[in-house]
């Protein structure tokens, strides 16, 4: 597919292993279309029952297993694909990746903007 | 400044509430690590989950969450310290957003109000809006374009409310083209007059706002997904593009 093809086209869609809830894009120029994901699953299943030993449950409570997807689109291919996947020891109610400020990680504390 | 070590190579950093507040290095190779996880609750037994957040885009050292027990935190990511704690609401928050300020937050929650705060003063805050019935308000958009507009959602119902903090209590807007409730709302990042907003109806509008105060009737979008839209975020870098996610899909949509 060439770019001018691309540039026409409206949708991508990427199917994830789970239900999608927390989403975000990433601010920075130089990573377009890509995006972090968050699952949405309300208590362990059994499929995810080994995931147990690695977060326990904190005292009177029960803890939930859920997962963050970073997902990038090909532009070449017209596909999103998974960069990274990482456990989140309960579901993630919101994702932002950090504002593109230049420099502003190395500015000194409370000197910023 | 450990955490910080990673300045001046490609990383990119993630920051997301359930339990926590936690922020995570996104690495160029892809893998991803936990740079740090901030708690604030002095209780080791329970956490009292946090219901949202956002980052200070002015200042992108504050990052602001909501909690289920009543407060907002603001804290300084950089030394990983909480700047303040405060009780927002009689009832649980469930969303906060900054102005397109430094110092000015407001938040929302199951008391039904919206509460504007400024951490230059924190011993009192405004009200901008209380629902009718006290109805939980359950997300909070602020316009970054125009500091004066908020766009706020009602717990089970399918109209979108627009505040103007130059005239509370009562809505500058309403918008009613959904047939089911709205599940979330996001500005458009390079327009002071449009907002995108999506629900349960399966659809995603976008409507233009530029004639308030007079009624906004219809979206000048739509579209439809395959089943109930439970998020929606426009991309900043590319205001081109709105992603949306339902079911088991994450969909971009060019708009």
């Amino acid at each position: 597919m060439t770019a001018c093809e691309n540039k026409k086209k409206e949708i991508y869609t990427y199917d994830a292993p789970w239900v999608v809830y927390a989403m975000n894009w990433s601010v920075r120029a130089s990573q377009k279309f890509r995006l972090a994901i968050g699952s949405f699953i309300e208590e362990y299943t059994n499929k995810v029952g080994a995931s147990y030993v690695a977060f326990p449950t904190r005292t009177n409570q029960r803890a939930s297993h859920a997962q963050i997807e970073v997902i990038q689109l090909n532009e070449e291919m017209g596909k999103f694909e998974c960069t990274a996947t990482f456990d989140h020891p309960y579901p993630s109610t919101k994702i932002i990746w950090a504002p593109d400020k230049v420099g502003w990680r190395s500015t000194p504390v409370g000197g910023a903007g | 400044m450990g955490v910080w070590a990673q300045v001046g190579t490609g990383d990119d950093l993630l920051a997301t509430t359930g339990d926590y507040l936690r922020l995570w290095s996104v690495a160029e190779d892809g893998s991803v690590s936990q740079k740090c996880l901030l708690n604030n609750n002095k209780n080791s037994e329970f956490c009292a989950p946090l219901t949202s957040f956002d980052w200070n885009e002015t200042d992108p050292t504050l990052v602001g969450t909501s909690s289920i027990d009543t407060t907002c935190t603001i804290w300084n990511v950089e030394t990983q310290q909480a700047r303040t704690q405060l009780i927002a609401h009689d009832k649980e928050v469930y969303d906060i957003a900054f102005a397109p300020s430094q110092d000015v937050f407001a938040s929302v929650g199951a008391d039904g109000s919206v509460r504007m705060f400024d951490l230059r003063s924190l011993e009192h805050s405004t009200i901008i809006y209380e629902s009718p019935d006290l109805v939980p308000l359950l997300r909070l958009g602020w316009n970054k374009q125009d500091h004066n507009y908020l766009a706020t959602i009602l717990m089970d119902q399918s109209k979108v409310v627009i505040l103007d903090i130059r005239a509370p209590s009562l809505p500058v807007a309403e918008l009613k083209g959904h047939s089911s409730c709205v599940n979330s709302i996001a500005w458009a990042p390079h327009s002071s007059c449009h907002i995108c907003t999506a629900g349960d109806d399966s659809q995603a509008l976008i409507w233009d706002l530029s004639q308030m105060p007079k009624p906004i009737d219809d979206p000048i979008l739509a579209y439809t997904a395959a089943a109930e839209v439970n998020t929606l975020q426009w991309s900043s870098s590319q205001p081109d593009w709105v992603g949306i996610a339902f079911d088991q899909k994450l969909q971009i949509l060019r708009v």
